[in-house]
């Protein structure tokens, strides 16, 4: 495809396209203007999404990421406009999202002059992503855009920051877009990496672990979801008779009415998992990185158990724990190698014996009176529990960072994979909302709900200017308990109940969404829940339900920092 | 944890942005760095040699992070 001279934003154009790129998510400036001037004739080919923060753009850009499994593509001006993007870069970055993050910069002969809005882009996300470029000159548009597009989806996924100068987009250029001849040196260091990956030998040791086990456990966490490796894992479960648990991340990678699933592992995960994790006798764990939200303190994390650590990235194994039996590679194609290297089964009784007794004991003890109704105020895992059955369980779920997030993760449901979207590295509060937004946007025949409480909805609540300018329909949840939850909990646990500067003063909600036009209704009785989560499904296009839900409830179980996954927490009473 | 004086070599194509990243990685950890020479050796390649006192835990796990860096081709160590 080669054009006689285009002008430089004009090649950005058309590699974005040549790359698959439908949508943009951005915000123009001064130095951008000669960009958006040439997307504003392309404007049939690419859907951009005009935010109200660059926040906005590159959190929606994440959650367009990581529910289509395609490159997240941001897009802002220079200075400000780029050092806006930090927060949603570095998230990005601890959660592994292939991003493309434009940022325009001043002209390649004022760098360094503190001119207007300049800003050393380069050099303040060196650290948060995992490549960057500088272009000073419109020749190097296509290379640039074919190598950050192939760095930012291969491997371990993750941004990609590319500071274009200003000269670089008005000057003309010759576009032609050969990938293959583009991308000659990234490939053939990948093809030699691949060809260390886990050998043969490994892999039938692996095989013959699994079979020897009597108490084995699969922990599966977001890289299973971001190599697509659904079926293989569902298979290796099955074949070997072998539970599964997920990481926060790796929810909704098996259906969560899988007969072989056992739950979530880590600080406020279910109980069963966590015991597993200490009687286990072999760890199969594939494509996750042993979190410290995960293990708790690592001298005490899975004592009798040996470890395969299936995972792309080599500097993951044996980083935060050991990893007997490391499998280095793409977690589909080990798993479906191992599929085939002779998996046995086992009737396991005694050990799903443990897991159901346990999961039992969580039901009894800490869910029923969480989900039973009868008292006076909602309780958060009602809302939860509301919202995934009248969705069927096959909405995508968005979620922002705290108690909220907690919640979800423990009440929400999945038949569906890719349906769930939380900030779990980085623990970004205002991701819910902009996220939810590029869900929507990336998934348009799907319900997707964001999960909010009512500080981090605040930190980007801009972005329902977004919503009403754009008309996604995106059903928006607000747990309003006029806290910053997660903190008051441990201030309630920890710090003798002094809620240091932990309670929010609030304003009426529905009057700003009244302002910003979207359907909106408060619930405060548990009574009328059901019918308002009913009508925020049945109401066409964007709508947000408020529920003023118990003010000092606790997210339990809980491993609080310090423990080990033997020191569980049941109830504020149990310390 | 006990500490020792180590070497670390990485090769791959002469960009500062690589420096900066390898350079990153020490500061992050509060590693104090003895010396840090870029060089160009005879195949055109640059050397990015870096002697630091460090616990070999915390250089294994940085060489593994070196390795990760786009335009770097092999990286190791040694006291």
């Amino acid at each position: 495809m080669i054009r006689k001279k285009v002008r430089g934003t004009e090649a950005l154009l058309l590699s974005l396209i040549a790359e698959g790129t439908d949508t943009i998510f951005g915000y123009p400036g001064g130095t951008i203007m000669p960009f958006y001037d040439d997307l504003y004739h392309y404007s049939d080919q690419i859907n951009h999404i005009l935010v109200r923060h660059e926040q906005g753009a590159v959190h929606a850009a994440e959650g367009y990421a990581r529910s289509t499994g395609k490159a997240g593509v941001c897009i802002a001006t220079a200075g400000p406009g780029a050092t806006n993007f930090v927060t949603g870069i570095a998230d990005a970055m601890l959660d592994s999202t292939p991003l493309i993050c434009i940022t325009a910069q001043v002209n390649a002969d004022k760098l360094g002059t503190n001119f207007f809005q300049e800003a050393d882009t380069i050099g303040i996300t060196l650290p948060i992503t995992k490549w960057s470029y500088q272009i000073t000159g419109a020749d190097e548009i296509p290379q640039v855009m074919a190598k950050a597009f192939y760095i930012a989806r291969s491997g371990r996924p993750g941004p990609v920051v590319i500071s274009v100068a200003k000269n670089a987009q008005v000057e003309t250029t010759d576009f032609a877009y050969d990938q293959a001849e583009l991308l000659k040196d990234l490939v053939s260091k990948d093809k030699r990496a691949a060809a260390d990956g886990a050998s043969e030998e490994e892999i039938a040791r692996a095989a013959s672990a699994i079979n020897a086990a009597e108490r084995p456990l699969i922990i599966a966490g977001q890289g299973v979801t971001i190599s697509g490796a659904e079926n293989e894992l569902a298979e290796l479960a099955r074949r070997g008779n072998i539970p599964v648990a997920t990481t926060l991340l790796g929810i909704s990678c098996i259906p969560s009415a899988d007969p072989l699933y056992v739950g979530k592992v880590g600080m406020h995960g279910n109980i069963a998992p966590n015991k597993m994790t200490q009687e286990a006798d072999l760890i199969i764990a594939a494509g996750m990185r042993f979190s410290d939200r995960v293990t708790g303190e690592t001298h005490g994390y899975a004592p009798k158990a040996r470890i395969i650590h299936i995972e792309i990235d080599r500097a993951e194994v044996n980083k935060n724990i050991r990893a007997d039996l490391p499998l280095i590679g793409d977690a589909k194609n080990i798993l479906a190698r191992l599929n085939r290297a002779g998996i046995e089964s086992r009737p396991r009784e005694e050990w799903f014996g443990f897991a159901r007794k346990e999961a039992e004991a969580e039901y009894e003890r800490i869910i029923a009176p969480e989900l039973s109704g009868g008292g006076k105020r909602i309780r958060m895992g009602q809302v939860i529990d509301r919202i995934t059955k009248a969705a069927c369980d096959e909405a995508i779920i968005v979620t922002d960072v705290g108690q909220n997030q907690m919640f979800a993760a423990r009440y929400a449901r999945f038949k569906n994979k890719r349906s769930w979207i939380t900030s779990g590295g980085l623990g970004t509060m205002g991701f819910g909302l902009p996220a939810a937004i590029g869900a929507k946007t990336g998934n348009p025949d799907r319900n997707v709900v964001a999960i909010l409480g009512d500080g981090g909805f605040q930190m980007n609540i801009q972005e329902l200017g977004t919503v009403m300018q754009s008309g996604i329909g995106v059903k928006i949840v607000l747990l309003n308990n006029t806290y910053l939850g997660m903190v008051r909990q441990w201030q309630e646990l920890f710090f003798g109940k002094r809620y240091s500067f932990t309670h929010l003063d609030n304003p009426d909600f529905q009057q700003i969404l009244a302002a910003y036009r979207i359907p909106a209704r408060k619930v405060t009785d548990p009574q009328e829940l059901e019918e308002a989560v009913s009508w925020l499904f049945s109401t066409d296009g964007p709508a947000f339900l408020e529920a003023a839900v118990l003010e000092e409830e606790n997210v339990f179980p809980m491993i609080p920092a310090g423990a080990t996954l033997d020191d569980i927490i049941y109830d504020k009473y149990d310390k | 944890m006990e500490t020792q004086k180590f070497v670390v070599t990485a090769v791959g194509k002469n960009r500062l942005e690589i420096l900066n990243r390898i350079a990153s990685l020490y500061l992050q950890r509060n590693i104090p760095v003895e010396s840090f020479i870029l060089s160009k050796d005879r195949d055109g390649n640059s050397r990015y040699k870096i002697c630091a006192q460090a616990p070999e835990s915390s250089i294994i796990k940085i060489v593994n992070q070196i390795n990760n860096i786009v335009d770097i081709s092999k990286v190791d160590y040694s006291i």
